[in-house]
């Protein structure tokens, strides 16, 4: 059997930008990976394909299309598939919400162990909480007659956690063990957004610092990785930008950030960083 | 085994219509029973998910799905209605979630993430203001589940007890009453506690209310063993305002009550700085303090002895 690696986001966590680059890459020979056989169907990279060599933003994948993906990567000797068991990420959402692993998620989890996580933290959002605050007299006031507005919504940190127990779960793990047979990738997307100097295990631990504590105590170190990406480089909402992207075309663009803070500019080697 | 035939002509399973022996064996009987697991199929596929925790904060009953590898350790919170028991749970999530972390240990899990994360939904700031949790509900007892691992990395599952204040009044003055069962449940039960102190309520109802807290801690006393307990002092952003007679007394009165296995500390919601001892220390030193003396503990009840007993290196541990 292949060796699989596992990609899981949230919808809109760049996932589509990241394959549609990295298929181009292969396709462009600008990468030491090759596919061991033809993509059967192309079609849910497709327009993320037509947009960016037109140099336009692509659309977001529609978060209901369930469509799943795989390549097949050949990895010197390996073969090696990376799947996605569905594309528009609302199953992601709604194995919390409902608590629930379709077929085939239970069987892309029980065959990989190789797990690449896609957050993307400029979508996660940090409410100010009390613990934020200086509270003032005029807080105190407006406490005492505040009705609750609550959205009937769990916070990005739990909703983590809570995926990562139930994906545990149904490998046969959980907090009891270690993990050290399954290796877990988490990948900050859109990195370009973040305008950071900072290595990704930083910015993870000040965004997300209980899921950091939450991975690190159920992950051997060895099986834990927390990486950087950004697949198109930057955003192409100027000429110039744009300009870049039609004359040297997109696979040109798009670069990781590995660990150690240390750029790269071949999105590919994302699938060294996984196994 | 109950039931009945799908021959309704039947008497199964008092004796066989068909006239087999064994009434188990007739083909209506077993017909029936077929019948009656497939609908039992289709509940459970209703229910729809199979993982054995919802999220949600656990019920007594449900103890098992921690306990199943090991006793937890439960923390019983106790203390009056409005003393602040249900936003110290919420204040000790949020803080986590921050990522201030316990002295000795680190989050590993929770199997009640949902009842958590409403809690700490309840802290946000909302136009400049926060809601705070309900109270809770008299008939309930919530128990709020951490997995935590210390540094040599051994697991120790925790559990937080999450009752009505109205419960603990009743138990304060009739141990036996029928209402306080909750508050006899988490007695029984609890490993250590946190006594909560509400420094508003010292402030405006004055003696009464330390009174209160008295009786409450005696009754604490009665069976308490070894089992340690810390005094919170809740909402102590005002806790000068309050009487220094009636904290004085209180504090001295505490002391003789539990002697040994205690401590008091402040810990307040409201931060006049950031960060603030009494909101971003305070609230996680409770657990750290309970959790210093509850594994000391542990630790000594193992002694290694200093003579050579023999090959078997068991037998050079006795229990002290």
């Amino acid at each position: 059997m292949n060796t699989s690696i596992l990609l899981i986001g949230k919808p809109h966590s760049s996932k589509t930008v990241f394959l549609s680059q990295f298929y181009s890459r292969l396709q462009k020979k600008k990468s030491n990976l090759k596919l061991y056989k033809t993509v059967d169907d192309l079609s849910p990279i497709f327009a993320a394909r037509e947009s960016l060599s037109a140099g336009e933003e692509p659309q977001t994948t529609p978060a209901e299309k369930s469509v799943k993906f795989y390549l097949p990567i050949q990895f010197s000797e390996k073969q090696i598939d990376l799947r996605c068991p569905e594309y528009g990420g609302e199953q992601v959402l709604s194995i919390v919400e409902n608590r629930e692993l379709n077929k085939e998620w239970k069987t892309s989890i029980n065959e990989s162990n190789s797990w690449v996580l896609f957050i993307r933290l400029n979508s996660v959002n940090k409410s100010l909480d009390i613990s934020d605050i200086t509270f003032s007299e005029q807080h105190k006031k407006s406490t005492e007659k505040t009705q609750s507005i609550i959205e009937d919504k769990i916070s990005d940190q739990s909703f983590f956690i809570e995926l990562l127990q139930i994906i545990l779960h149904s490998k046969g793990y959980d907090y009891h063990l270690i993990n050290n047979k399954v290796k877990l990738t988490i990948v900050l997307t859109c990195w370009d957004e973040m305008n950071t100097e900072e290595k990704p295990y930083d910015v993870l631990k000040s965004k997300l610092p209980l899921l950091l504590n939450f991975v690190e105590s159920n992950w051997n170190s060895e099986l834990l990785k927390i990486i950087g990406l950004s697949a198109q480089g930057f955003a192409l909402d100027t000429p110039e930008n744009k300009e870049k992207y039609l004359i040297e075309g997109p696979e040109e663009f798009g670069y990781l950030v590995l660990a150690d803070g240390t750029q790269t500019n071949d999105i590919t080697q994302l699938i060294e960083e996984a196994l | 085994m109950e039931g009945k035939c799908s021959n309704l002509e039947c008497a199964a399973p008092i004796n066989c219509h068909e006239g087999k022996e064994k009434y188990i064996d007739c083909e209506f009987w077993i017909s029936a029973k077929t019948k009656q697991s497939k609908s039992i199929t289709i509940t459970k596929k209703e229910n729809k998910s199979d993982l054995p925790w919802t999220g949600e904060a656990l019920k007594i009953e449900e103890l098992i799905k921690v306990t199943f590898r090991n006793p937890a350790l439960m923390i019983g919170v106790v203390g009056k209605a409005d003393a602040g028991k249900t936003t110290y749970l919420a204040m000790l999530f949020t803080l986590l979630l921050r990522g201030v972390k316990l002295q000795d240990f680190d989050f590993c899990g929770t199997k009640t993430i949902k009842a958590w994360d409403e809690f700490y939904q309840k802290l946000k700031v909302q136009k400049e203001s926060v809601a705070f949790p309900d109270p809770t509900p008299a008939q309930y007892i919530r128990l709020l589940h951490l997995a935590l691992r210390n540094k040599s990395k051994l697991l120790k599952d925790i559990l937080l007890s999450d009752a009505s204040g109205e419960v603990f009044s009743i138990w304060a003055q009739n141990r036996e009453d029928e209402r306080a069962e909750n508050a006899r449940w988490i007695y029984k039960h609890s490993n250590a506690f946190i006594l909560f102190i509400d420094c508003e309520d010292l402030i405006n109802r004055k003696n009464q209310a330390k009174t209160e807290v008295v009786d409450l801690a005696q009754m604490l006393k009665h069976d308490l063993k070894s089992r340690p307990v810390i005094a919170v002092w809740s909402k102590s952003d005002r806790k000068e305002e309050v009487h220094t007679k009636i904290k004085e007394k209180l504090k001295e009165e505490l002391s003789e009550i539990f002697e040994k296995n205690f401590a008091e500390i402040d810990i307040s919601n409201f931060s006049a700085e950031d960060p603030d001892i009494l909101v971003h220390k305070n609230n996680i030193s409770v657990l750290d303090w309970l959790f210093s003396v509850i594994f000391t503990v542990t630790k000594t009840e193992f002694t290694l002895e200093d003579e050579y007993v023999g090959n078997d290196i068991f037998l050079n541990y006795k229990v002290s």
